[in-house]
């Protein structure tokens, strides 16, 4: 059943959040995230339906509510990999953690301006805690840094081009995201600096090695993310 | 608002009609100005166009090399600085706005990505400013602190609040 007023999936929502505490706080992390996922699917789905609808207070209000799971979700898969107290001595459990962390966070600091919660800014408080550890076991980072030029960019509210319209970059208009979309892109350069747009792209010193080909270092790492607040909802 | 000689300069070096910009209170334009005379390298940064937008919201007359009718690239840096491009002040009246825009642009900034273990409290702002009013002409090229560069907008905000007494 889809909840056709503001009310009905209001009530909805907060009898899931429940549900989904009641879950992670007794550690039953695949019922939490079961239900996450089941969420996000039947809605994910069924957006395209409130699109049409004229309720943008309601469409505005799916839209975070899904932006919500999504950061949940994420946070029980942290919750998951974390159980191994010694996670962090294991590289590839590291750069996951890494990367879950911010989108879990990104997400939930959205949230939070339209959904204030306690249990949420508890949620949240555990990130930040996370994010300490990390700072306190690897140090600040470096990280990688584009610079990338474009033909143009296009607003994905207007389709215009963003320089002619009011469209703000990751405000709700009528229940959708503005993002901007680029046209005609080309590397310009690429920066190391200590602190980055997107943390996502952090060198990891286990992936930096002299290079076998001749003088200095190579190193692997993310250079650009194509994270989105509502990338998953076109997955 | 008059047309200075400056502006005159400017708009038969970017082949603009000068009647476009004698409306606006400040103009947002690219970055590379000073730097090339091909107009197919200027390239207008991705802060400068969201920039413009909220200064629009905020209520400047204002507009944006795009909108003046020209096909430049767009540059954007995923880095923390931020890059603010050429800001030409056509009308004094508009910077304390503009400051007060600005302002929630490097606090949003600082808090969403400066990492606060670092104790850094502001953003290191890349722009040229100028000035062009009447017969009052001023250029500023700046890098560094954002809390000096509102400081300083707000120093010729006064200087000219002053001068028109």
């Amino acid at each position: 059943m889809l909840e056709n007023s503001l009310p009905e999936f209001e009530i909805f929502f907060s009898d899931l959040f429940k549900a989904f505490l009641y879950f992670s706080s007794r550690k039953y992390f695949t019922d939490a995230e079961a239900l996450c996922f089941l969420f996000i699917e039947k809605y994910k789905s069924k957006i395209k339906l409130y699109i049409s609808s004229k309720d943008e207070p309601l469409k505005n209000t799916i839209l975070v509510s899904l932006i919500l799971t999504k950061g949940l979700q994420d946070f029980i898969q942290i919750s998951k990999l974390t159980q191994n107290r010694i996670w962090h001595k294991n590289n590839q459990a590291t750069e996951k953690i890494w990367l879950l962390m911010w989108d879990s966070k990104d997400r939930l600091e959205f949230a939070r301006k339209f959904f204030y919660n306690e249990a949420l800014e508890t949620i949240l408080n555990n990130l930040y805690e996370l994010e300490n550890f990390f700072r306190d076991e690897f140090g600040d980072g470096i990280y990688t840094s584009p610079g990338i030029i474009f033909d143009n960019i296009s607003c994905t509210i207007c389709n215009r081009d963003t320089r002619s319209c009011g469209h703000i970059s990751g405000r709700i208009y009528d229940g959708q995201i503005c993002w901007y979309s680029p046209v005609g892109v080309q590397a310009d350069h690429l920066a190391i600096v200590k602190i980055p747009k997107d943390p996502r792209c952090r060198i990891w010193p286990w992936n930096v090695q002299d290079n076998p080909d001749g003088e200095g270092l190579k190193a692997s790492a993310i250079i650009l993310t194509s994270f989105s607040l509502d990338n998953f909802l076109y997955e | 608002m008059l047309i200075t000689s400056d502006e005159k300069e400017l708009s038969t070096k970017l082949k603009i009609d000068i009647t476009k910009i004698k409306d606006f209170q400040i103009i947002f334009l690219p970055e590379n100005i000073n730097l090339t005379s091909d107009l197919e390298d200027l390239s207008d940064s991705m802060d400068s166009i969201m920039l413009c937008k909220l200064a629009k919201e905020k209520g400047i007359l204002c507009t944006n090399s795009y909108e003046l009718g020209l096909n430049t690239k767009i540059i954007e840096r995923r880095s923390i600085d931020i890059w603010l491009g050429t800001i030409w002040i056509r009308d004094h009246f508009a910077l304390p706005l503009l400051v007060s825009v600005l302002s929630k642009v490097f606090v949003d900034t600082v808090q969403n990505k400066v990492n606060p273990s670092k104790g850094k409290e502001s953003c290191t702002v890349h722009s040229n400013v100028k000035l062009s009013e009447g017969k009052i002409s001023a250029e500023i090229d700046y890098k560094g602190d954002s809390e000096t560069f509102l400081k300083i907008l707000e120093g010729v905000n006064q200087k000219n609040t002053d001068a028109g007494k």
